[in-house]
């Protein structure tokens, strides 16, 4: 069964003569526990596709239903809550907040949601990102592949249907990158989650089940990579 | 342009919001400052006027009026200061990171410091002239409304008062260099600051803002009350807290303000009150009088001796008072025969009397007897309510005697009366002897009210050197002070309830009823001319601590649209953020509040020692500007904080998220 459904997707910026077109017509299905890279040149629609999958943009037109659930008929609230059920994000810039520890920014979507945390999938994560005796520490006092880290495991927290990663690896040194792509590649291994990841590094890409290539704001490639 | 002078502009174009409410700032202050020594001036032109016409008005009131000047004028530069330079630190630390960019592509430290000053004049040059316009303005008006308000009274008064409203280029000029300099330091400290940075530092911005790895407890506690949003506020409060100095020290110095000056405003009030005791709010005043001598005929009244009002006649005449629609009454009488000839002395011996006391006497040449001094009694009754609640005020039981220890009596030459507290101790029984024959009376004291107790309605009747309040009297006169809605209508109505219920020949002349409202402006309303001014000052003084208020909130939140958009993206709802937010202005309230009520406190005590007002009173806690200020700041930080995010709220999530690096 497709964990996300994306239909006919359109986005478009500004009114008139000066209409930008980021998403024509998209779409696509993504199947449990597959592993899907996004690629395409900066300014390709990428970024914008992914935002809308995650739920914290809104298309002009088309639908993206996660499983089985048409996302943007829910309201504020509900889309909200939905977010921190079903999907995590990782972005290039970590976005941890900077007055929560490790532990806690990990922690959030589950609090969050008002629920007590299950301490062994939180040992289990903090040991699979590797930051056990950091856990204590605030953002700022991390490296930025620690950060990013931390970002991952904020993600898998709450067991999503979905992982989206935007650029993960694009502020880090090539250690470091190399070391979250495992994690990622890990966690879809380990837990069957479904991971999308937007890159132009085509070292990550060719890791992926499935290279999707937009250009223009159309899907123009979407094929298997056999392993 | 410079390009100094470019970023300066750009950034007040950019930031909309601190730009305007720092404008809004300067311009209430300047426009304080130039009212304020505008009234001065006035007041100074008419106090030298009339000196020599009455040097009684002069004496107190030029002293109020300096004195209120000086105050006045302090705390306003005390508000400008904190408040533009506030602004300023917030405005310098937002564009640290620019500033370290400039200065590795390699700007001096004297151009860094440029662009903040640059910032301060283009603010000045906008916002000093309007505020001297509006200054004038307030001026203008506020001397055409006290010349109206004294309109009457100069026609009924031998002396006029008036005040002119004079464009002194003096006050003008103070007024200017004042706020420019003020607006000047405020911009100087952070520019220094700003430019002594290294680049690198700035860059990184770990100059400013540093989230210290505190361990924060009582977390849990607060998640059990507010929910995991209330805890993330308390993190990020404890965490970041200099990330909320700015708007936690614009709260504080606004609360300390508020309170200092509602302490002067208390004070004044009560200094007046004991001064002129007045019943302000009574629209309606009846009386039960003996009719002037002079007037009548004297043989008549020596045969027919003098009637009297006793006091279940008076609260019958009360009760049916209260039966008026929307009407509250206060009763008093006493037993003062005309001239103030009292019915019954008394002998006081020395120890009990206060030092205030016997230094009157002593100056006067009052000379004790073997039992102390011999003192002219006053027995008041009040109606039967009030009488039970001045039973509760002096903790006695219903039927007890009080004493009232309050003495009203004249200064020296253009000293003005003074008040205090005659009496250090109370004896337990007074033995009283009539004025007219040698018979005693023995009357047992139960209570005493102090001198804040005293109600005006007594202070204002009549009080002697001892003054007793007793349950029942055969008053000789009495008068009810009425608060009504309709004054015109009562007074018809209170004037048949007086001449049916008093019957005895020629009683009619017993009885007065006056309605107020229709009474002039009395001179004496000076004071309360002058209370219009403190709270008008309070108020724009609140309005200076708003703006500050407001432009360092909407700064604190403008700058964390990132922290809220990842908020968001990791699925806290709209309502989650409300929450935090609101527990976010809870905690920098209650923060504030525990700075600057004891700084307040510490403020008026300062200003109780250093301030004589021509009463002496003790210091006592402004717990009512306290409470108003509380309540005040609570409300006006939620709501900025609440304002400042739904205009967050509008943004796209990414954009927000991706623009502000």
């Amino acid at each position: 069964m497709a964990v996300l459904q994306a239909k006919k997707l359109t986005k478009t910026y500004g009114k008139g003569e000066t209409t930008v077109t980021a998403l024509d017509d998209v779409s696509f299905s993504v199947e449990k526990g597959e592993f899907v890279a996004i690629v395409g040149a900066s300014g390709s629609g990428k970024s914008t596709l992914m935002h809308i999958l995650g739920g914290v943009d809104r298309p002009t037109s088309g639908s993206v239903s996660i499983s089985g659930k048409d996302i943007f008929k829910l309201n504020e609230s509900q889309l909200a809550v939905f977010r921190r059920r079903n999907i995590g994000i990782v972005y290039q810039f970590y976005n941890l907040i900077p007055t929560l520890t490790a532990e806690e920014n990990i922690l959030l979507p589950c609090l969050l949601d008002n629920r007590k945390p299950d301490i062994k999938r939180f040992k289990r994560i903090l040991e699979t990102i590797g930051l056990t005796d950091r856990a204590k520490h605030l953002p700022n006092e991390l490296s930025g592949g620690q950060q990013q880290r931390v970002a991952v495991g904020r993600a898998l927290i709450n067991d999503p249907a979905l992982i989206l990663a935007d650029e993960p690896t694009g502020n880090l040194d090539s250690k470091s990158s190399k070391e979250v792509i495992e994690l990622l590649k890990l966690s879809n291994r380990l837990y069957n989650q479904t991971l999308i990841v937007i890159t132009h590094d085509e070292k990550i890409a060719k890791q992926a089940d499935r290279v999707i290539t937009i250009s223009d704001g159309r899907i123009v490639r979407d094929e298997v990579v056999g392993k | 342009m410079r390009l100094t002078l470019g970023l300066a502009y750009s950034q007040l174009k950019t930031n909309k919001n601190r730009t305007f409410w720092t404008l809004a700032g300067i311009v209430l202050s300047t426009a304080m400052i130039t009212a304020v020594s505008g009234f001065v001036a006035s007041a100074d032109v008419m106090f030298k006027g009339l000196v020599g016409e009455s040097r009684y008005y002069n004496s107190v009131y030029n002293e109020i009026l300096s004195g209120m000047g000086a105050v006045f004028g302090s705390i306003i530069i005390a508000a400008f200061v904190i408040v533009v330079s506030n602004s300023f630190r917030v405005s310098a630390g937002e564009r640290i990171r620019q500033f370290g960019i400039l200065k590795s592509v390699g700007a001096a430290n004297s151009q860094i410091a440029e662009i903040i000053l640059y910032e301060g004049v283009m603010l000045a040059i906008v916002a000093i002239p309007v505020g001297i316009v509006l200054g004038l303005l307030v001026n203008f008006f506020g001397i055409q409304i006290m010349d109206n308000l004294l309109e009457a009274a100069n026609s009924r008064n031998t002396f006029q008062i008036d005040f002119d409203f004079i464009i002194a280029w003096q006050a003008i000029l103070i007024s200017v260099m004042l706020s420019f300099l003020t607006v000047w330091l405020s911009a100087w400290i952070p520019a220094r600051k700003a430019s002594r940075m290294s680049a690198i530092e700035a860059i990184r911005g770990t100059g400013e803002v540093k989230v210290k790895a505190k361990n924060v407890r009582g977390g849990r506690f607060i998640g059990k009350l507010f929910g995991f949003e209330g805890t993330l506020a308390y993190k990020s409060l404890k965490r970041s807290s200099r990330n909320f100095r700015a708007t936690v020290v614009s709260l504080t110095a606004s609360i300390m303000l508020f309170i200092v000056a509602g302490y002067f405003g208390d004070q004044y009030k009560a200094a007046t009150r004991l001064y002129y005791p007045g019943v302000e709010n009574a629209n309606v005043v009846c009386t039960f009088l003996p009719p002037d001598k002079s007037k009548s005929d004297s043989s008549e009244s020596k045969e027919q001796g003098i009637h009297t009002l006793d006091s279940v006649l008076a609260n019958k005449i009360t009760s049916k008072f209260l039966e008026y629609p929307n009407t509250t009454v206060f009763g008093v009488g006493d037993d003062v025969l005309e001239g103030a000839y009292n019915s019954y002395k008394t002998a006081i011996p020395k120890d009990l009397l206060t030092s205030e006391m016997l230094e009157y006497f002593n100056s006067n040449q009052y000379v004790p007897d073997d039992n102390g001094y011999l003192l002219p009694v006053t027995l008041v009754t009040t109606d039967a309510e009030n009488y039970e609640k001045l039973c509760k005020l002096a903790k006695v039981q219903p039927g007890s005697n009080i004493l009232v220890n309050y003495a009203r009596i004249p200064g020296g030459e253009g000293e003005g009366k003074s008040i205090f507290e005659p009496f250090e101790s109370i004896p337990n029984t007074l033995s009283l002897s009539k004025s007219n024959d040698s018979s005693k009376v023995e009357l047992p004291l139960d209570g005493i009210l102090d001198i804040r107790q005293v109600p005006n309605e007594i202070a204002a009747t009549y009080v002697g050197n001892v003054t007793i309040i007793v349950p029942k009297l055969n008053a000789t006169r009495y008068t009810w002070f009425i608060e009504t809605k309709d004054a015109e209508g009562f007074a018809k109505y209170a004037s048949g309830i007086l001449h049916d219920s008093i019957k005895f020949e020629g009683a009619s002349r017993y009885i007065q009823v006056k309605n107020m409202e229709e009474i002039p402006f009395e001179v004496r309303d000076i004071s309360r001319l002058i209370m219009v001014f403190i709270y008008g000052f309070i108020t724009m003084l609140a309005l200076i601590g708003l703006t500050s208020v407001i432009s360092t909130i909407s700064t604190n939140i403008r700058s964390r649209a990132r922290e809220f958009a990842i908020l968001r993206s990791v699925g806290i709802t709209p309502a989650g953020l409300k929450r935090m937010l609101n527990f976010e202005s809870l905690l920098c309230s209650i923060k504030a509040l525990a700075f600057g009520v004891p700084l307040g406190i510490l403020g008026s005590y300062v200003l109780y020692r250093s301030f004589v007002l021509p009463v002496k009173l003790d210091y006592s806690v402004p717990w009512m500007p306290i409470l108003q200020c509380a309540l005040g700041v609570i409300i006006i930080t939620w709501g900025i904080m609440r304002h400042s995010m739904s205009l967050l709220e509008k943004d796209n999530i990414i954009e927000t998220i991706r623009a502000v690096y």
